[in-house]
C-alpha cells in the first residue's frame, strides 16, 4: 500500500513538474514582455503583443492542467534516478571543461565517467574505448570534415 | 527537363552516392535499435552536414531517413518493440507472424512494401511539389500567417488525448521564437544581456536536446533492465500468389500514406494506423487482421515510407515542417544558407531535383541492404546500450557546438534535454514545442506586416487563401473537441448499460 502511495506521490510529481516550469517561465514571459516598447507604426501590434499573447495563454493552460493534478510516467528512484542524475551533471561538466581541457581530454572524461555510470566494469572498455572514441571523433571531425575542435592541452602532441 | 538533367548530376555525383550509401547503412541501425528514432539519427548526424555541400549533405540525412524508417520494422517483427514510432502499427500483425514462425516472411514484406511505398511516394511528390510550389509563390506575408497557424492547430490536434498538453508545448515553441531582436522594431527581447542570445535561440542545439538528450536520459534510467530474446526469423520466401495479394493493401496505403504526410504534424506514425484501419475496413476477410495478416504488415509499412515524401512537400514548397524530422532538415538546408520555400524550385533546382531523383535510389539502396543483411541488422540489437548512449551523447554535444562553435549552444542543448524528458515524464508531447519554434518568425512576421500593410486591419483573413486556411484551422481545431464530446457519450452510455435495471 505504502509501496503504491509512493508511486502515486512520484507520479503526480512527474505530471506537475513540467507545468511548474512552463508556468513559471510564462510568468516570466510575460513580466518581460509588458516592458517591451510600443510600436512605432500604429497599425503595428508591437514587440510585446504576440509574446504577452503567448505567455498568458501559457499560465492558463499550465495553471488549468495543475489544478486538474496531472498524472505523468513516475520519475525515477533509487539507482535510476541516480544514474539520470549523474549523467546531466557529467554533461554539465563536459560542457564547462569543453574548451579548457580540449575535445579529446574532456570526452576522454565524460565517457569514462557514463560508461562507469551506465554499469561498464570491463576495464579494458574503461581504459580503451574512451580516449579511442574521444581521438577518433576528433580526427573525423576535425580533420576530415574541417569542424574545428578545441584541440587544449593536448594541442601539440596530437599528429595532424 | 534541363532541372531534372541538373537533378540527375547532383544525385549521381561520386559524393552524393556514396553518402547515400552511408547514410543507408547507418540508418539501418538508427532505425533497428528500439529507442533511437529516425529524427534522433539525423539530429546526431546533422554536424557531419556542416562541412558538405548541400546536396550530398541532405543525401547523407535523407538516406538515413528512409532506411531507417523501413528498419524500424525489424525489431517491430523479431522483439515485438517498434524500432521507430512509424512502425508501431506493424507490430499489430508482425508480431504473431513472427510467434509462428513466420517473422522472414514478415521481414521480406516490410522491406519489398516499404521500398514500393517510398517510391510511390517519390513519384507522387515530384508531380505534386512544382504546382505546389507554383501556387505558393503567391503566398504574402497574410497566407504565410495563416499557413502557420493552420500548421500548429493540426499539430496541436494531432496530439491524441492530450491536446491542451499540445497547446502547451506549441505555445511554449512560440515563446522560445520569440528570444531575440524581434523582426519589426529590432527590439532585443528575452536577451537577458546574452549577446548569443540576440540572433535566437538556434533550433538545431534544442532539437538535438529534446530528440536526442532526452531519449539518453531516458536510456540511462532503464540501462539495467533486461533485454528480450529476438525471435527467430524462419524462411524469407512468399510465393507468387502471396505477393499478388498484398498488391491492392500496398498501392492504396502507399498514396494515403503520401497523402498523410502532406498534413502537418501527421507524419509517418498517423499514416501507418490509418493506411491499416482502412485496410482492415475494406478487406473481405477481416477476421485475420491483428492474428498476423500479412496485408497488415505491408499497409503500414508502405503508409510509414510514403509519408516521409508526403512530409517533405510542405517542407520543399512553403518552408514548413511536416514532422520534427523535416524540421531538422529545414535546419540542415538553413545551415548552408538555404532557404527552404517556393522560390527553391528556381534558385535550386539541382538540390530539388537532385532529392526527387535521390531518394528513388535511396530506396533502391535500402532495398539492396535490406535483401543483403537484414539478418545483419537484427544482430544490431546485440550492441550493448551503456556503450552506445554515452557516444549519442557525444555526438549530440558534437552537434550543438559544430553548428557555431560555442559552448553556450551546449548548454542549451542539455537544457533542453532535461525539459524534453521532463515532458516526456509529464506526458507533455514534444513536437508542437518544435514546430511552434520554427513557426514563430514566420507566425509574427506575417501577422505584423500584414496588420501594416492592411492599415491595422484584420481583413486579410478574408483573402481566398487566408479565408480556406482559417477554416481548415476551425476544422481541426473543432475535431479533437468533437471526438472527446462522442468519447464522453460513449462513456456514459456504456456505464448507463452496466448498471443494473430497476424493475421495481
Amino acid at each position: 500500500m505504502a509501496h503504491g502511495g509512493q508511486e502515486s506521490l512520484a507520479g503526480a510529481l512527474a505530471g506537475a513538474l513540467p507545468l511548474l516550469v512552463f508556468l513559471s517561465t510564462g510568468i516570466l514571459w510575460l513580466a518581460m514582455a509588458l516592458g517591451f516598447p510600443a510600436a512605432r507604426e500604429p497599425s503595428d501590434p508591437g514587440s510585446g503583443a504576440l509574446p504577452s499573447a503567448a505567455a498568458a495563454l501559457v499560465i492558463v493552460i499550465a495553471g488549468w492542467l495543475l489544478l486538474r493534478r496531472p498524472v505523468g510516467t513516475p520519475l525515477p528512484t533509487g539507482s535510476a534516478a541516480r544514474r539520470v542524475g549523474l549523467i546531466v551533471v557529467a554533461m554539465i561538466g563536459y560542457a564547462v571543461v569543453f574548451t579548457g581541457l580540449g575535445f579529446v581530454l574532456a570526452t576522454t572524461l565524460f565517457l569514462l565517467a557514463t560508461l562507469i555510470n551506465g554499469g561498464v566494469r570491463r576495464g579494458w572498455q574503461l581504459v580503451l574505448l574512451p580516449p579511442l572514441i574521444g581521438i577518433g571523433l576528433f580526427y573525423i571531425f576535425d580533420a576530415g570534415l574541417q569542424v574545428a575542435l578545441p584541440p587544449g592541452p593536448l594541442s601539440g602532441v596530437l599528429p595532424s | 527537363m534541363s532541372n531534372w538533367m541538373e537533378g540527375l548530376a547532383a544525385a549521381f555525383s561520386p559524393l552524393s552516392l556514396l553518402l547515400m550509401a552511408v547514410g543507408v547503412v547507418l540508418g539501418m541501425f538508427v532505425g533497428a535499435i528500439p529507442g533511437f528514432s529516425a529524427t534522433m539519427g539525423i539530429a546526431v548526424l546533422l554536424p557531419f552536414t556542416f562541412a558538405l555541400d548541400p546536396v550530398p549533405g541532405l543525401m547523407l540525412l535523407l538516406g538515413l531517413y528512409g532506411s531507417a524508417l523501413y528498419s524500424g520494422a525489424i525489431p517491430a517483427i523479431l522483439l515485438r518493440i517498434p524500432g521507430t514510432p512509424g512502425a508501431a502499427a506493424t507490430v499489430i500483425d508482425a508480431g504473431p507472424m513472427a510467434a509462428r514462425g513466420e517473422a522472414g516472411k514478415a521481414l521480406s514484406i516490410s522491406l519489398v512494401c516499404s521500398v514500393i511505398g517510398g517510391v510511390i511516394g517519390v513519384v507522387l511528390l515530384a508531380m505534386l511539389a512544382p504546382v505546389m510550389a507554383d501556387f505558393a509563390l503567391s503566398f504574402g506575408s497574410a497566407e504565410y500567417f495563416m499557413l502557420a497557424v493552420f500548421a500548429l492547430a493540426v499539430i496541436v490536434s494531432l496530439s491524441d488525448g492530450a491536446v491542451l498538453k499540445g497547446a502547451l508545448s506549441a505555445l511554449i515553441g512560440l515563446s522560445l521564437a520569440f528570444i531575440g531582436l524581434d523582426p519589426i522594431q529590432a527590439y532585443a527581447r528575452y536577451d537577458f544581456g546574452m549577446p548569443q542570445l540576440l540572433s535566437g535561440v538556434s533550433f538545431i542545439p534544442v532539437l538535438i536536446g529534446l530528440f536526442g538528450v532526452a531519449e539518453a536520459l531516458v536510456q540511462y534510467e532503464r540501462m539495467h533492465r533486461g533485454r528480450e530474446k529476438p525471435a527467430t526469423a524462419g524462411s524469407f520466401g512468399l510465393s507468387g500468389k502471396e505477393w499478388r495479394a498484398l498488391a491492392p493493401a500496398t498501392w492504396w496505403s502507399s498514396l494515403s500514406g503520401f497523402l498523410v504526410g502532406v498534413a502537418p504534424g501527421a507524419g509517418g506514425t498517423v499514416a501507418s494506423f490509418l493506411a491499416y484501419d482502412h485496410t482492415k475496413r475494406f478487406a473481405h476477410d477481416k477476421s485475420r487482421f491483428g492474428k498476423g495478416d500479412p496485408r497488415g504488415v505491408a499497409s503500414a509499412e508502405a503508409a510509414n515510407n510514403a509519408s516521409i515524401a508526403g512530409g517533405i512537400a510542405p517542407m520543399l514548397t512553403l518552408g514548413v515542417p511536416g514532422d520534427a524530422a523535416t524540421a531538422l532538415l529545414i535546419g540542415a538546408l538553413t545551415v548552408q544558407g538555404i532557404q527552404p520555400g517556393p522560390r527553391l524550385f528556381s534558385s535550386s533546382p539541382d538540390l530539388v531535383y537532385g532529392l526527387f531523383v535521390g531518394l528513388v535510389v535511396i530506396y533502391l539502396l535500402t532495398l539492396l541492404a535490406g535483401l543483403l543483411g537484414t539478418r545483419l541488422w537484427g544482430s544490431v540489437l546485440k550492441v550493448p546500450p551503456n556503450i552506445m548512449w554515452p557516444v549519442v551523447i557525444v555526438l549530440s554535444v558534437l552537434g550543438a557546438y559544430a553548428l557555431r562553435y560555442n559552448v553556450f549552444d551546449i548548454a542549451v542543448m542539455v537544457v533542453a534535454g532535461v525539459v524534453g524528458y521532463l515532458m516526456l515524464k509529464g506526458g507533455i508531447p514534444v513536437i508542437p514545442l518544435v514546430v511552434g519554434l520554427v513557426l514563430g518568425p514566420i507566425a509574427e512576421s506575417g501577422l505584423r506586416r500584414a496588420l501594416i500593410i492592411n492599415d491595422g486591419s484584420f481583413s486579410f483573413v478574408l483573402q481566398p487563401v487566408s479565408l480556406t486556411l482559417l477554416v481548415l484551422t476551425l476544422v481541426a481545431i473543432a475535431l479533437p473537441v468533437v471526438r472527446a464530446a462522442r468519447a464522453r457519450n460513449a462513456a456514459r452510455q456504456g456505464k448507463v448499460a452496466r448498471q443494473p435495471v430497476d424493475h421495481s
